[in-house]
């Protein structure tokens, strides 16, 4: 074969393995946005400490070792990509230990904690 | 070894067994009772007397009839520790060191130093610890050469990693003939200081009365010399018991000590680090055991605003006021935009970009050793001062200033007014951040924090340790502007169970200041050795402790949940030896059941500041007083 089709092929070859690499990466984000159905409080609150979750986020989600994620996490697209390829400290949860549907509910779970209060009405929080 | 004495221990002993006995008697009890038959002394390992109620160390001493002829040696090791201007003493006792134990409760009349009863050698030395970081001169330990010194070995390692002077005193039998029983065999070792040499700055074991004098007085001017570190003389117990013969008691004299002055970095390094951090775009200044004195903190002050630099605070002592304009600790943009790091008393060195020009003083540099990797990854510095951070501030101050021209200057005041913005906004960020699960159960860190500065706020206090990680609240919501407001985390190596020993240790360096001590006390490093609150109470050592219980050891359920998700194994298994539940532990009970006041557990939020305005009223009143208190994991 000559030098220049060995080449071409390289070529094809790798935009090959690219396209694909992106399709998957892509899947992911895609998918919970369009076939993940609401999830459920309750049920994501269970599973946000079976799972250890709230040792680094606490209880609330409000932060500790790892950041706060609650009352506004991610949207659920990207909630779901992050915690199957975290950045930094946190452990990566693959499907094998969380669904995607375990991981609608404990987003339903950060979604239901309250606001904090105005900080005007804690005395305790003035400079 | 050189002894002579006119009557030597075991004959001594036997002789002076009823008069010992005497003397061991409270005074009241004396009083009551002069022409009582001699008992026998208790023997080792017997069960403890009660003293009549009433009766402390402070006792005035009771005049008993002299031994059999003039003083015994550790009357006068005990002149020499008085020259040497130790407050305490702390220790478990121990047939090892029985005579300079004895001496310092009738010899010395317990005072100068006052014995302080611990109930663990790991809390001796910690305590010794806390009390050098509030009180910035060392406290001595008297321990077994053996199971003494095993027991400590943690502390020590603490104190040697965070360049904090212990001054240890181990007791041993050298003399193999002269050994009694089972137990003074297996309280002997041919090198006690061997164990602990790896991670103390200096020991020796010496050979006579003479030799304790020099080497004694050596070892503290070593343990107080940049870097400093603690040291260990073992004191040999017949040296201790045998009296002194008249012609060894003519030679005695305690030498003289003169602390070294720190070394100051060299004058062209200096000039050096000056042009770089005076040229400098966006300099910052990271500090960890950087203010070594009071002293220190008005230095970095200095300098930092003839720069108008950026202060990252390690925290290693109290080294830059919390909400001075230029602490940037809370920030990360700081780092991220810096072109001059210049360190200072750093325990490693942070990453910085490639390019950015690095400058290190640092004592450490001058006494490094191998075993124990302590030392940390090298730095690839531009400048590096072996030298002592604090002497050389006022020559890199004045080295600054001559280098400061009108354009520099307009420069330094732009910069400044763009780090002032950032610190206010840091702590609007902070105080808002602080209101998320402001009412949640278990109680957040935030709240415990911020509970605790609403009592204190207005008092004169001292953080003196922190155990278990509270989300740096503290020190994001409370205003430390003194020297003595915090007296430093201990190091990065700190292993668990040095926060209680060392929270009593500062807060007994405090108490005569009549200054609220305050310690975050996790749940973990309170169970390691928690006959240190016993000691508080007995001694009545006023220290506010709030529980920062969070029924785990949190940073190991992370370790254990990284290690199962990397080996795509079950991450929720990582409760499993990593948690304290089932049963919870009641820590208020146990603190009660050592005589300390104690509230909790504590689950409501609202309930906290009243436990807390009860807590400090005991601790106004001088006494030791815990709150346990169910939180959040960090």
């Amino acid at each position: 074969m000559k030098t220049w089709m060995l080449m071409l092929l390289a070529v094809l070859v790798l935009a090959a393995a690219g396209a694909t690499a992106q399709t998957q990466a892509q899947t992911p984000a895609q998918a919970p946005a369009q076939t993940t159905p609401a999830g459920d409080a309750d049920a994501g609150k269970k599973l946000f400490v079976s799972l250890g979750c709230w040792t680094c986020h606490g209880y609330e989600g409000q932060g500790g070792a790892g950041p706060r994620i609650a009352p506004r996490p991610l949207p659920r697209a990207a909630f779901t990509r992050y915690v199957r390829r975290p950045s930094e400290r946190m452990p990566n949860y693959p499907e094998r230990v969380v669904s995607d549907e375990q991981l609608g509910h404990i987003h339903a779970y950060l979604q239901s904690r309250p606001m904090p209060r105005p900080i005007e009405s804690i005395p305790l929080l003035q400079p | 070894m050189s002894r002579k004495p006119a009557v030597n221990r075991r004959s001594f002993l036997k002789g002076a067994a009823a008069t010992g006995a005497a003397a061991l008697v409270p005074h009241a009890a004396a009083n009551a009772a002069p022409a009582a038959a001699p008992q026998a002394a208790p023997a080792q390992g017997a069960g403890p007397t009660t003293p009549p109620v009433g009766v402390r160390e402070v006792d005035p001493v009771v005049e008993v009839e002299a031994g059999p002829a003039g003083r015994a040696g550790s009357d006068f090791m005990l002149d020499v520790l008085k020259s040497l201007d130790f407050e305490y003493v702390a220790s478990n006792a121990g047939s090892s060191f029985r005579g300079l134990h004895e001496s310092i409760i009738n010899y010395g009349h317990n005072q100068s130093p006052e014995f302080l009863t611990c109930c663990h050698e790991e809390s001796s030395v910690a305590m010794a610890h806390g009390y050098y970081k509030a009180e910035g001169k060392p406290m001595a330990v008297l321990c077994h050469g053996t199971v003494g010194l095993q027991h400590a070995t943690m502390a020590v390692y603490n104190a040697y990693c965070d360049r904090v002077p212990v001054f240890i005193l181990a007791g041993n039998h050298l003399d193999a003939s002269e050994r009694g029983g089972s137990v003074e065999w297996q309280h002997s070792v041919q090198d006690a200081a061997a164990l602990v040499r790896d991670f103390v700055k200096w020991d020796d074991t010496p050979a006579s009365l003479g030799h304790f004098a020099e080497s004694a007085v050596r070892a503290y001017k070593i343990a107080m010399t940049p870097p400093m570190g603690p040291v260990v003389i073992v004191i040999d117990a017949h040296l201790q018991e045998d009296l002194i013969a008249p012609e060894v008691a003519s030679r005695l004299r305690v030498p003289r000590l003169t602390v070294a002055t720190p070394p100051q970095g060299d004058s062209g390094a200096v000039a050096e680090a000056a042009r770089l951090l005076v040229n400098a775009t966006n300099p910052v200044i990271v500090a960890d055991r950087a203010a070594r004195t009071p002293a220190g903190m008005a230095l970095l002050i200095e300098l930092a605003e003839t720069l108008q630099a950026s202060v990252i605070d390690q925290r290693g002592r109290m080294n830059f006021p919390s909400r001075h304009p230029l602490n940037q600790t809370l920030s990360r943009q700081p780092m991220a935009d810096a072109d001059v790091i210049l360190g200072l008393e750093l325990t490693s060195f942070p990453r910085a970009r490639p390019g950015v020009r690095l400058i290190s003083i640092e004592s450490t540099a001058l006494y490094i050793k191998s075993n124990y990797q302590d030392f940390q990854r090298y730095a690839e510095v531009d400048v590096a001062m072996a030298a002592d951070a604090e002497a050389t501030l006022p020559a890199l101050i004045d080295a600054c200033r001559r280098l400061v021209t009108d354009d520099r200057r307009r420069a330094f005041g732009e910069r400044r007014q763009r780090l002032e913005q950032a610190h206010v906004r840091g702590l609007e960020a902070a105080r808002a951040e602080a209101a998320y699960a402001w009412d949640a159960s278990p109680i957040s860190t935030a709240r415990l924090a911020a509970e605790v500065w609403a009592q204190i706020r207005n008092e004169d206090w001292s953080y003196v340790s922190e155990s278990g990680n509270t989300s740096d609240w503290v020190f994001r919501l409370w205003n430390f502007t003194q020297p003595y407001h915090h007296t430093g985390n201990s190091s990065g190596a700190t292993g668990v169970g040095y926060g209680a020993p060392a929270g009593v240790g500062g807060a007994l360096a405090n108490k005569k200041r009549g200054r609220i001590s305050v310690n975050i006390q996790s749940d973990g490093d309170f169970l390691y050795a928690p006959g240190v609150w016993w000691t508080a109470a007995h001694h009545r050592i006023p220290l506010l402790a709030v529980m920062h219980n969070n029924r785990a050891y949190h940073q190991e359920i992370m370790h254990i949940q990284r290690m199962a998700s990397w080996r795509n194994r079950d991450i929720t298994r990582a409760h499993i030896g990593t948690t304290i539940e089932n049963p919870d532990v009641d820590f208020a009970r146990i603190a009660q059941g050592m005589g300390v006041h104690a509230q909790g557990p504590i689950t409501n939020p609202n309930e906290l500041g009243p436990a807390i305005r009860r807590a400090l009223e005991v601790v106004k009143g001088g006494e030791p007083s815990l709150i346990d208190v169910v939180t959040q994991p960090r």
